[in-house]
Parts: structure tokens; sequence; C-alpha cells
């Protein structure tokens, strides 16, 4: 059985989870405060292009992964630079990722627990999912999102009394800016971070389901994070939203049906750790299939542990104070992610574009 | 508690280790292990004892 063969369904799947990810515990769109839904919109269509950029450099060499093709495109050696930026950015993203979920956890429950023990948790569990393989992932993304529709029929619902339309309008009144930084914001977080998956949805039969995965996953997933983020802020309004450490998490709290079903946050909370797990193991699968091409190993699960256990303490590392970390995603990841995640995968696009044409040239 | 987590993971890494040299001897895998599980340990060690500063996200300032 060939563990890295995933249906279109389970690509689907992993890449909506992972779009929505962490977005679903932080917020999306943060900087256009009450126009963050509109900003989530317009990102939506302003990254389709990018992820048709993703799914045609697939698409050109079936079966082969985006190290493989640079391989083929710049050679051996300009191939490893890519695998070292691959690798330090799925470490990177995972090691943020984690203490993300990590401050979730402490924050909505584990108050008292200490931060390295939440850690080691989340890591032996992702250990455990990553020996499995992508299939198993695959596998599971798909039945915990039809769980996570349950979340998104049965909250909004109980969420209707308390929305208030006086919260988003007017639309757009300190200008264009907040909104045009809102787009940008969500296009690096969470909406081209799914270039992470050019390392490993290589294996579909035919052409078109590369494009099939890359456009509907991340339109989704993306769509289902715009109505977390319009219910959030219809709820606790902008300034509540710009100003908590977890604007979602707000909303639910205040659910309360007939004054005897309330407190009902801890079951869904359920949901959020569902699905920022799954944006901590696709973002090391990542870091694990550029280690592997970085050192031409035979297979990547021999390295499970050492990788994730490293993760696990660059996590802990990451920073003291989580008040840090909320300005260094919204004032240093941004450019960083635009060129990792947009500039480097173009580069390598172009290359790969003008490979193709030479090598038909030869052969007429 | 750092303690006993660098312990636990201490013990997971080194039992792997220990079978993975059963297996293949000393390998070009089990160097690139010992490696890494080295680095792991050396990076715990330092934060456990605030020799370095916590502040590993800002790394991108460089950028």
């Amino acid at each position: 059985m060939n563990n890295n063969k995933l249906t279109e369904r389970q690509a689907i799947s992993i890449m909506a989870m992972f779009t929505l990810g962490t977005g679903m515990i932080t917020g999306g769109a943060i900087p256009a405060a009450e126009n963050a839904w509109l900003a989530m919109l317009i990102a939506i269509l302003v990254s389709f292009p990018i992820q048709m950029m993703y799914a045609r450099m697939l698409s050109n060499y079936p079966g082969k992964n985006i190290l493989q093709i640079t391989d083929i495109t710049f050679g051996k050696f300009i191939s490893k630079i890519f695998s070292i930026i691959f690798l330090w950015n799925g470490i990177y993203l995972s090691a943020l990722l984690i203490r993300i979920f990590d401050q979730f956890m402490s924050v909505v429950g584990l108050n008292a627990t200490p931060q390295i023990i939440i850690i080691t948790v989340i890591i032996i569990i992702a250990m455990q999912m990553l020996k499995s393989g992508i299939k198993v992932f695959g596998k599971w993304s798909e039945l915990f999102l039809y769980i996570l529709f349950f979340y998104f029929i049965f909250i909004p619902l109980t969420l209707i009394p308390l929305l208030n339309i006086d919260n988003i309008v007017p639309i757009m009144y300190d200008g264009i800016e907040p909104v045009y930084k809102g787009v940008l914001y969500a296009i690096a977080f969470p909406l081209t971070q799914n270039f992470i998956f050019l390392l490993y949805f290589n294996n579909f039969k035919e052409k078109k389901s590369y494009y099939k995965v890359f456009a509907i996953g991340p339109a989704f997933g993306a769509f289902l994070l715009f109505i977390v983020v319009i219910f959030t802020i219809l709820v606790i309004g902008k300034n509540n939203y710009v100003e908590s450490v977890f604007p979602p998490y707000l909303p639910i709290r205040r659910i309360s049906i007939g004054r005897f079903f309330q407190r009902i946050e801890m079951i869904l909370l359920l949901e959020y750790i569902y699905v920022a797990f799954v944006k901590v193991v696709a973002s090391l699968f990542s870091a694990l299939i550029s280690f592997q091409h970085l050192f031409n190993l035979k297979n990547y699960k021999t390295f499970v542990i050492p990788i994730t256990l490293l993760v696990g303490v660059l996590s802990y590392l990451t920073d003291s104070d989580y008040l840090d970390y909320h300005y260094i995603t919204s004032e240093v990841y941004l450019p960083y992610a635009i060129v990792v995640n947009i500039l480097v995968p173009f580069i390598i696009f172009i290359a790969e574009e003008i490979k193709l044409k030479r090598d038909s040239k030869k052969k007429i | 508690m750092l303690l006993s987590m660098l312990l636990l993971y201490l013990l997971m890494g080194s039992v792997e280790l220990y079978f993975l040299y059963r297996k293949q001897g000393k390998s070009k895998d089990v160097k690139i292990y010992l490696s890494i599980f080295s680095l792991v340990i050396i990076l715990y060690l330092l934060g456990m004892f605030e020799i370095i500063d916590r502040n590993f996200a800002s790394i991108i300032k460089i950028w």
C-alpha cells in the first residue's frame, strides 16, 4: 500500500482544516477590525491565482513534489538551498503554531498547567500521527471535517439572538487602508501558508485533481473562517475583536439556551483543538519531507521523534510573553510570509515554465 | 517540571536511537539522528537554565 496516496476529498479536507486552522482561535484579517469579514472575502479572491500557480507547479510534473521539481529545474545544489528554506519554514511555522495552541489551552482551561507539559502532550500526539503517515492523516482530517460541520451549524444558530448589526456598519468607515492591511494579513496568515502542501500533495492520478484540491480546499477553509470572523464581530464588536487575544472564543462563552443549556464552551473547545492540531501536523509533515530531501534519506519516519522534539523545544523558546508574539505575527511575520509563501514558489514556478518551454522546443 | 520533561525527551530519543543503532550500526541515519537529538537536548538545557532568551519567534527580525 502506498502510504502517501491521498484521495481528492482527503486532500481537500486537510487543506480546508489547515486554512481554518489557528485562524479559528486567533481570528482572521484582524487589522481590518470591523471590516475583517470583507477583507476575508477579498483575500479569498486575491489568493485564488496564487493557489492556481501552486496547482500548476505540481500538475506540470505529476507524482513529483516541489523539491523533486527543483532538482529538475535548478539542479541538485540549488535544490538543497530550497530544501533548507522549506525545512526552516516547516520548523518555524510548527513552533509558532504549537505556541498558539499551548497559549490557547492555558488561557481557556489549563491555567495552572506548565507550558512545557502542554507542548509535550501536543508533540507526542503529533508524533503518533506523523509515524502513521499522510494517508492516515488524510482519513483523520476527512472524518473530523464532518464533525466540524456540527460546530458550523450549531454555533451560528445559537448566536442569532446575540447578533448586533451595528457592529459591522458603517462599512469602511476608516477608509480603504485597514481593509487593505487586513487582506494582506489574511493572505499571509493563513491563505498562502498552504504552499507547504507542494511538498506532499503530489500523488493524484489526474492533472485536474491538483487544480480541484488547490481551488476548493483553501476557498472552503477560508469561507468557514469568514463565518467565524463575521459572527465574532457581530457578537463582540470591533474593539473586542481587535484587542482580545482569542476573539472567536468570546462569542461561544455567551451561548445560553433557556438558562439550562450554557457553559458549553468546553465541548466546543474540542473543535478548536482538532483544527489547530491538523495545522500543526501538516506543517510538521512539510518539515520532515524537506529534511528527507535535504539529506537524501529513504524514509522520513525514522526522524519523526528528533524533529518533533526539536520543534517542541523551539516552541517553548518561542517567547516568554504572548504579547510579544502578537507583535511578531502582525509586524514581522507578514513580510516573511510574503517572501517565503509567495515569492519563493513564484521563482520556482517561473523557472519551471521556462524549463518546460525549452524542453518542448527541443522535442520539436 | 522542566527536569521531568527533559528526562522524558531523553528517554524517547535515546530508546529509539538505541534500536536504530542495533538495526543499522553506524549508518548515516544514526549519525544524523544523534546530531539532531543532541541539538534538542542542548537547546533544552540552554532554555532550562535561562542561558538563552526565550525569543525564538523574533529570529525572523533578521529579515
